[in-house]
């Protein structure tokens, strides 16, 4: 290839014998350049993501361990008073006997007690009704009624009906009563947890405060002394 | 002495190229040079945070022993709040409570003569049949009813009269 009279070849070869080595070593810096970066960036986006998960994670798992220290020695008898007020199974029963103490002390009659189905509500939460038929006098009928949706289990009155004839007045009460099955799931360990609110703390003092079931203790019997059976 | 080059002229770069060629291999050495500070430096940060990273892990793990140490406290704080939700669920329902608490006022200021013989509360409403002897206990029990404000409604259903048992009210009370 001829260009104005003179060879190219002939014109080149000397210049590019010394342009081609610090080319190529600067083509060969920026390559490696590139790549150390591209790959080093990676990396280090990589373990500083890596980093903010992990250091998230240890702030939840703080927090966690930090309520859990907090509420360990209270969360016990929060516990038993919740239990109490909303047990797992069928509180009837209970309530019934409630009925019939309370009835004692407010000296009214109950006649005739009766149960009806369950229904199942949203959450779990199940309710039976009962109906009761009590005779006394007006005012004691109405303190007893008043009585009534201060004890555990947790219970809400439905209807009233009082009638007078005389003396005597006769009621026919409409309750229902609730219970509900314990959650059977704890969240994932390092799923974040919600120590108990002020409005939840001001529910469980409100239900501290109903009055329990009276359950028979059955204390131990002391040791006695056999007699012997030969003698 | 004058330096000699026996090389023939054309075999010699031109001097502008050699120029070139200096500038080039000074930016090499730099360029060098600050690869070799990036590869450190990179390299260091690297460690730097891979023992960040070690020492989160580790914190994570003492964290997760302590949290199943606690375990029982969790079961609690969960059944705690799950029972709380329901019991929340239940006093938020309508229930006759209210009204049994408003009659139970009612009947500790009715004026003389007037004596409360049916009732029916439900949860929305209390429906009474009052029967009172004279006129005069019945403008005092319209009055109470009105000025006590134990309820929001007053409905006056029916009034009857009867010459041997008095006045006989019907009345609907909302609290």
């Amino acid at each position: 290839m001829i260009i104005l009279g003179v060879s190219l070849e002939h014109y080149l070869k000397p210049n590019l014998r010394i342009l081609i080595t610090p080319l190529l070593l600067a083509l060969i810096i920026l390559f490696l350049g590139f790549f150390i970066v591209k790959n080093g960036m990676e990396r280090i986006t990589f373990k500083l993501e890596e980093l903010e998960n992990l250091e998230s994670t240890v702030v939840t798992l703080q927090e966690k361990v930090d309520i859990l220290r907090e509420i360990e020695g209270i969360i016990l008898s929060h516990a038993d008073t919740t239990v109490v007020a909303i047990p797992e199974k069928n509180s009837t029963l209970v309530m019934l006997t409630h009925l019939t103490s309370v009835s004692e002390e407010k000296s009214v009659q109950i006649i005739n007690k009766r149960t009806q189905s369950q229904q199942i509500g949203e959450e779990g939460l199940v309710s039976a009704k009962i109906n009761i038929n009590t005779t006394s006098d007006f005012n004691s009928i109405l303190d007893y009624l008043m009585n009534l949706e201060d004890m555990a289990p947790l219970s809400t009155i439905d209807e009233v009906d009082l009638s007078k004839n005389g003396e005597i007045t006769s009621g026919n009460l409409a309750l229902s009563v609730y219970w509900g099955d314990f959650p059977t799931r704890i969240p994932p360990i390092t799923e974040p947890i919600k120590t108990l609110t002020a409005e939840e703390e001001d529910l469980i003092k409100l239900l501290a405060k109903l009055k329990r079931p009276d359950f028979i203790e059955l204390a131990p019997s002391t040791p006695t002394i056999r007699e012997n059976p030969f003698r | 002495m004058a330096a000699l080059n026996l090389l023939p002229k054309d075999l010699t770069p031109k001097q502008g190229v050699v120029r070139v060629v200096g500038f080039i291999k000074k930016i090499d050495m730099i360029g060098f040079s600050v690869l070799i500070a990036i590869l450190v430096i990179l390299i260091g940060l690297y460690l730097y945070i891979n023992s960040k990273v070690e020492e989160s892990q580790t914190r994570q793990e003492n964290l997760k022993i302590e949290i199943a140490a606690l375990e029982q406290t969790e079961v609690r704080l969960v059944l705690v709040k799950d029972r709380l939700k329901k019991a929340d669920d239940i006093l938020s329902v309508n229930t006759a409570k209210d009204e049994v608490t408003n009659l139970k006022s009612l009947t500790n200021i009715l004026p003389e003569g007037a004596e409360i013989t049916k009732s029916n509360l439900t949860q929305v409403n209390t429906t009474l049949t009052i029967t009172v002897a004279n006129s005069g206990s019945l403008s005092k029990l319209l009055a109470l009813l009105v000025s006590s404000g134990i309820y929001r409604e007053v409905k006056l259903n029916s009034l009857n009269y009867n010459q041997l048992t008095g006045y006989s009210l019907s009345l609907e009370l909302a609290g």
